[in-house]
């Protein structure tokens, strides 16, 4: 039954729809090129990674996810499915990406974009390697257009800290600054002397509290004692929520993230 | 210079760290700052002062038990981590954070007591009949072992990057951002395992003469080791359930403080209580006190402090404590 | 005053280390308990001091079951003194006999007196600030008699005291053993050498297997057929000043 279906999609998959091909295609084993590849070529796509299937890593809707054949991302699993094109990230070991050239399979390995032109690049090259410019420029179109959407009309920039999990913030040259930046955002960072990403103490943040904190959990413990200590020593820090899932990924993450950002932006200042 | 000036100067040397922790940080608060509406006051008031009493808590806990733990085993290797208590509340910590049980911070304490206590109820059935010290340890180190297997085991089957990271970062100890709330919930457990262990002494003592002679001097061998897996099971227990795993105290400060107060067990068991809240609590500052924007973790601190003193024991009066 | 085994029976981990012995043990008294090795003196001597509890019979006190007493007072009746000598940690010499005291609630001035006085009896008043490591063998094992006698008990279990001691050292031990006896308490120690066995004995309890072979005074039980029966060996018999009959082993028998 299921390589009939199989055969059904690949027949079908000249008409971009979300049909899993079977074996050939790409295998990709992280959920930032996960998410990248569904958006550009979702019939093509063999397997994804089994993050893409959990709640707490996804960057794809868990129903969209769940449709596709899920690896561990070990070399044998990937292997034995005989991809056309793998994808890769720099997390993946070494040797697992030895394995994949000797078993003679093509891979194509992405690093995390840290700025959004750098994220613009890496769109355009995957696109090219599977076969789907237009795709590709087409996303770039609507990356372009949410960053002109969340662009502030005026010269304020409320100071905010961004975590990414209960004590650690999001500093230094990486796709999430620059996102703060473009969304109208002043970067807080700098106020902790973070030059990278790092843990700042509730007690360093009531030193220099910042206009807005974001925080992936705001009823979680340390977000509680933080608001805690905030209102006792009578600071008014607005605290907002920015979902974990829109920390992780690049590409067509861009979007939302932006908008999310903006959105808090417009609420702070209104 | 006896015992009791002493102890007092020891009691002292806590109350002056305890001041120094609440003032020093990478802010330094000073004294005409508190009690008023100065807002570094809200730094004192909700995050000093429960994380110096908790240094303090955690600190007695680990020092204690160290120095039952010696006594018990009559051995001057031992420490809490020898009989698996605190990795197994380790593990159920890490299970809570990598498989997402429990709501959030208080599922988090209850389920590494839940480990605490199993490792307890196991060390328990596991020495029944043990009649050396030599059962019990091979009891703790086989859960020590298991315990950590598991926890690399569950690390490694976590769902995603997030649950690892955090795993990892809490099994390292840390009283960073600890709050009232972990005061109120670990401070009954710790003090109901202290009290219990206080009392240990006199056994303990009579011990040193060998089990036979121990017994014939009329202590009771079998409350003893209830008194001892449960008192340090609920101490050491409750303490890294709060603040993650936290070496090195349980071992060293009965060794520091042997030249000073005898080397009878007994004798032992305050001033020891008193060392280790005194060397967590400067572990702790100088946590704080650490360039760069983030904390040192607590393990960590605590080697750094406690290795140097140690060390210069060990050169200067080599094995003479102990036979 | 007696402290008697009636018709004992121990089982230590399924083997069975004494069978049905009994034996009356006198106060003011010693009695030294012989047996070659695996006889089960020490155990013997472990159920009188209430350390085990035997799976058949009685061992009581002027008829009062040690069973049935308090810990506590089992304790301060009854004073142990085990073979081995260590002391777990580097003590000075005045706590470790201290620690007799741990089973009386008296006062810390009543304490000190005890220990002074047992110190006093055990001629090593002069190390009592010196640490029990650092003590010679006979130094070490007459502070650990001061601490059985710290406890003032009424009846003083040794179990070979004499092991790993010199001559001198050992002469003097049974010089302070045959005090206590003198001032009344009942003295019980398990004895390997036959000679000292036989100079400071007033009562002998022979075990041979697992069973009371022979016991009473020691003309009676130390004779070359005994020992032969008991031990395998042949003994000559010498005469000291007293005209107590001390046995020399002098070869073993063939058949043994």
């Amino acid at each position: 039954m299921k390589p009939l279906i199989a055969l059904i999609a690949l027949g079908l998959a000249g008409c971009a729809s979300a049909q899993p091909a079977s074996t050939g295609g790409i295998v990709s084993t992280n959920p930032c090129s996960d998410q990248l590849l569904l958006a550009l070529a979702p019939g093509k796509v063999t397997a994804i990674s089994h993050y893409s299937q959990e709640q707490g890593a996804t960057s794809i809707p868990i129903g969209l996810a769940r449709r596709y054949r899920a690896t561990a991302g070990t070399a044998e699993e990937v292997i034995a499915l005989k991809p056309d094109l793998v994808v890769a990230s720099s997390f993946t070991p070494k040797t697992t990406l030895a394995a994949y050239r000797r078993a003679g399979l093509k891979v194509v390995t992405l690093d995390s974009p840290t700025t959004v032109a750098a994220s613009r690049d890496q769109i355009r090259s995957v696109a090219a390697a599977v076969g789907e410019p237009a795709a590709g420029e087409r996303l770039i179109a609507r990356i372009d257009r949410a960053v002109a959407a969340a662009a502030p009309h005026d010269g304020r920039r409320p100071a905010t800290l961004l975590y990414i999990s209960a004590s650690f913030a999001n500093a230094g040259p990486s796709l999430l600054t620059e996102m703060v930046g473009l969304a109208g955002l002043g970067d807080a960072s700098k106020d902790f002397g973070l030059a990278f990403s790092g843990n700042v103490p509730i007690e360093s943040l009531v030193a220099h509290p910042p206009r807005i904190v974001l925080d992936p959990d705001p009823d979680g413990r340390t977000a509680s004692l933080r608001r805690r200590v905030l209102g006792m020593a009578g600071y008014q820090v607005i605290e907002e929520r920015f979902p974990r899932q829109l920390v992780n990924c690049g590409g067509p993450t861009i979007i939302p993230a932006l908008r999310t950002l903006a959105a808090i932006r417009s609420r702070v200042l209104s | 210079m006896n015992r009791a000036i002493r102890l007092g100067l020891l009691v002292l040397l806590t109350a002056a760290l305890f001041a120094l922790s609440l003032m020093a940080g990478k802010q330094w608060i000073p004294l005409d700052a508190w009690f008023g509406h100065d807002p570094r006051w809200a730094i004192i008031a909700e995050l000093r002062i429960p994380r110096a009493v908790l240094g303090v808590l955690l600190g007695a806990a680990l020092g204690l038990s160290g120095a039952v733990l010696q006594g018990y085993l009559r051995n001057p290797l031992a420490d809490p981590t020898v009989i698996g208590v605190s990795s197994c509340a380790a593990l159920g910590a890490v299970a809570s954070i990598v498989l997402g049980f429990g709501a959030g911070w208080l599922g988090q304490f209850g389920w590494a007591m839940a480990g605490a206590g199993g490792a307890m109820a196991l060390l328990a059935m596991l020495t029944a009949r043990a009649e050396t010290p030599v059962v019990f340890v091979l009891a703790g180190t086989v859960l020590a072992s298991l315990a950590g297997a598991l926890t690399a085991f569950l690390i490694s089957i976590a769902p995603n990057p997030y649950a690892i990271a955090e795993a990892i970062d809490w099994l390292m100890g840390a009283l960073t951002d600890r709050g009232p709330d972990d005061v109120l919930m670990a401070a009954p457990f710790i003090g109901a395992g202290v009290l219990m262990m206080l009392f240990t002494g006199p056994a303990l003592d009579a011990l040193a003469l060998g089990e036979d002679a121990a017994r014939s001097l009329g202590a009771n061998l079998g409350r003893l080791r209830w008194q001892v897996v449960i008192g340090t099971g609920l101490a050491v227990g409750a303490g890294v359930a709060v603040t993650g795993v936290v070496g090195f105290v349980g071992l060293v400060v009965p060794h520091l403080l042997r030249p000073v107060f005898g080397a009878k067990p007994s004798a032992l068991l305050v001033p020891s209580a008193l060392g280790g809240a005194a060397l967590t609590l400067a572990a702790d500052s100088l946590c704080r006190l650490a360039p760069g924007a983030g904390e040192v973790r607590l393990g960590v601190a605590m080697a750094l402090i406690g290795a140097p003193f140690f060390l210069a024991l060990l050169f200067r009066e080599g094995a003479k404590q102990w036979r | 005053m007696a402290l008697t085994l009636d018709r004992v029976t121990i089982d230590l981990r399924g083997r069975r280390v004494l069978a049905d012995a009994s034996a009356s043990f006198a106060a003011g008294r010693i009695t030294v308990i012989l047996g070659p090795n695996g006889a089960g003196k020490t155990s013997l001597l472990r159920a009188a001091a209430g350390l085990i509890a035997p799976s058949a019979g009685k061992i009581a006190i002027d008829g009062r079951a040690i069973a049935a007493m308090r810990r506590d007072d089992r304790a301060r009746t009854i004073g142990y003194l085990p073979q081995s000598g260590d002391v777990a940690w580097n003590m000075p010499a005045r706590d470790v006999v201290a620690l007799g005291r741990l089973p009386h609630r008296t006062s810390m001035a009543d304490d000190i007196a005890a220990v002074l006085s047992a110190m006093a009896a055990t001629d090593t008043e002069q190390f009592a600030e010196r640490r029990v490591g650092e003590l010679s063998g006979g130094e070490r094992a007459r502070v650990l008699l001061a601490r059985v006698l710290a406890g003032e008990p009424q009846w003083l279990l040794a179990d070979e005291p004499l092991a790993s001691l010199d001559p001198a050292h050992q002469l003097d031990l049974l010089d302070r053993l045959r005090g206590q006896a003198a001032r009344g308490v009942g003295v019980v120690v398990v004895l390997h050498d036959l000679v000292q066995a036989a100079r400071v004995a007033d009562e002998i309890v022979m075990l041979r297997d697992g069973r009371v072979f022979a016991s009473g005074p020691p003309e009676e039980v130390l004779t070359q057929q005994h020992l032969r029966d008991a031990f395998g060996v042949d003994v000559l018999l010498f005469a000291d000043a007293q005209g107590r009959m001390l046995p020399v082993p002098a070869g073993r028998l063939e058949s043994a």
